[in-house]
């Protein structure tokens, strides 16, 4: 080897630990400007950086009947062309600031957010300005990002994945509900989209009313407030009042359904029925039991299908928290010819979840990752933003981050006990198989006690 | 592809090109900083490469001395026709021998 070298390139001294500094989620400041529109300031000067997230209650869930996937179609607009500038422009822009911005809508708001040295934050601002107040939808991008989410859908019918997904959220929801299909909308819907429909959701919910700006950073209050206030204070116009869209479930029985793909050498499995909404008492307590189900590595489910029987690589729970009802789903891909083996193991945890206690050592293990996870989540002011931003989406209590690593240390296996019997429900589960209905519907049915249902990718019923 | 290279290769850049992307290069070194994991990764790379992980330091004043004359030399020297490689992935039932010839004109250029 080449000690010689290594010698040469002596190594500085290595610098030795100091105490563990304790932790604090950072201190923020709320401010409501005259037209509505409302700050979240975090001032964290670590670094010359500021995050901004602008949050308009503008998510898919605000879309009115018949006009599914204009949320996110809006939101991406916003970014292809702005105050005389077209796509490129607007890019060009960002960069001569030495950032790029992201813009998207989930189910629950629209989201405009960009990093930037905090000397550029008045430019950084003034071209947010931009998009939200004088975004121009061009035509000729409308149309050019309706085909792209129409190839993305096609794509995705043969991606058995997202194939899964998608089957398991039209299993859990009425078919009225809007969480029964994607948050970008469906082939039918997003063709149905036009300029008109972008401009007229923009102008009901993209509003000073709806909209909070959060800063993250090497920023004042009085600065960003300032910022604001010279920015966005004219802004005027009241929000339409936003279409409450029905969230109905599916009828309450347990349902067994195969979406068909012949020969496939796997199964993508998905189990789960609807969960709950993101303000909810027991969360601390139900995130726990999640934890300790499915949702760490060395959770049961991952520990029984993985480890145990090597049915996979991996299988993991979550509960997916929106504002309304959102799915509880389990989530694995075996071979085929364990995948009835595997659905029952799956089935047996959810049983020993609620049939008794989980042990000390389990208990200790889930909250000493969630406690102990948590500092690292937010190092970076964007992943600062980002939990405000949930703050602001959700509503939730003002002290939440403070209180997180508190209240999760404060769940006892009782609780525990308490949020699986109250909220894992055997007998509701959707169990969603993407894979070959000759090797899997068999066992899957001898589970069921009856036959199962045999779909299509489209969801059309297959005949027995 | 080619073509593009040899543009800025002859034509050059222009400082207002360089100043953007100093300031991207920037943003990015100082938002790699706030991570833990991220920090540790830059202050290994500069201790492993050139023996001094303090070097991190000075990543952002040596970025913003970077001139458009210095990338334009730096351009003329290494991105000449004679220093290039070219890949292509075809289709397996493709024409070996066209695409070849196409490769062979666009890199003769």
């Amino acid at each position: 080897m080449t000690g010689t070298a290594m010698r040469e390139n002596v190594p500085t001294p290595r610098p030795t630990p100091t105490a563990p500094r304790s932790y604090r989620f950072p201190a923020f400041e709320r401010v409501t400007l005259p037209n509505g529109l409302r700050l979240v300031v975090a001032s964290v000067s670590k670094l010359p950086l500021v995050s901004v997230a602008a949050v308009i209650d503008a998510g898919a869930s605000t879309e009115r009947e018949g006009q599914n996937g204009v949320a996110a179609l809006t939101a991406q607009l916003l970014v292809e062309g702005a105050a005389g500038l077209d796509g490129a422009a607007l890019i060009e822009r960002f960069e001569r600031i030495g950032t790029s911005v992201e813009a998207h809508a989930d189910w629950d708001a629209a989201m405009v957010s960009l990093t930037v040295l905090a000397e550029r934050l008045p430019d950084a601002l003034g071209l947010v300005r931009d998009l939200l107040r004088a975004p121009e939808f061009p035509e000729r991008e409308v149309a050019r990002l309706k085909d792209e989410r129409l190839a993305e859908l096609l794509q995705l019918r043969a991606e058995p994945r997202a194939l899964a997904d998608e089957q398991f959220a039209r299993a859990v929801y009425a078919p009225t509900a809007r969480y029964a299909s994607p948050a970008g909308g469906d082939a039918p819907s997003v063709r149905g989209l036009t300029r008109d429909l972008v401009r007229s959701f923009y102008a009901e919910r993209y509003r000073p009313g709806t909209t909070t700006l959060v800063f993250a950073g090497d920023v004042s209050v009085e600065r960003a407030a300032g910022l604001a206030i010279e920015l966005f204070g004219d802004w005027r116009g009241e929000p339409t009042v936003a279409s409450s869209r029905a969230v109905d479930i599916s009828p309450a029985m347990r349902l067994v359904r195969i979406v068909s793909k012949a020969d496939a050498p796997q199964s993508e499995v998905r189990v789960g029925h609807a969960g709950l909404p993101r303000l909810h008492p027991e969360y601390f307590g139900v995130t726990v039991m999640n934890a300790v189900l499915g949702g760490l590595f060395s959770s049961r489910i991952n520990l029984n299908l993985r480890e145990a029987h090597g049915y996979t690589y991996g299988a993991f729970s979550a509960f997916e928290w929106r504002r309304a009802v959102g799915p509880f789903m389990i989530q694995t891909a075996v071979k085929s010819d364990v995948t009835g083996a595997a659905v029952r193991e799956i089935l047996n945890e959810i049983d020993r979840m609620r049939r008794e206690e989980i042990g000390p050592d389990e208990l200790t293990l889930a909250t000493s990752y969630l406690d102990g996870v948590f500092p690292i989540r937010y190092e970076t002011t964007a992943a600062i933003a980002t939990a405000l931003s949930n703050l602001v989406i959700h509503g939730l209590p003002e002290h939440f981050y403070d209180e997180y690593r508190m209240r999760v240390r404060e769940v006892t296996t009782q609780d525990v006990l308490r949020a699986a019997q109250q909220h894992l429900h055997p007998d509701q589960l959707r169990i969603v198989v993407v894979g070959d209905p000759a090797v899997i519907a068999e066992p899957l049915a001898q589970i069921h006690g009856a036959p199962v249902e045999v779909v299509t990718p489209d969801g059309a019923e297959v005949a027995a | 592809m080619h073509a593009e290279v040899d543009r800025l290769r002859d034509e050059g850049v222009t400082d207002e090109e360089v100043a953007r992307a100093v300031t991207l290069i920037e943003t990015e070194l100082i938002v790699a900083l706030q991570s833990a994991g991220d920090r540790a990764d830059k202050l290994s790379l500069f201790a492993t490469y050139f023996g001094d992980p303090s070097l991190v330091n000075a990543q952002s004043t040596r970025y913003r001395a970077v001139t458009a004359a210095r990338v334009n030399a730096f351009a003329r020297e290494r991105l000449g026709a004679d220093n290039r490689a070219s890949l292509l992935y075809v289709p397996r039932d493709a024409q070996p021998e066209a695409t070849t010839q196409e490769l062979a004109e666009a890199g003769a250029r």
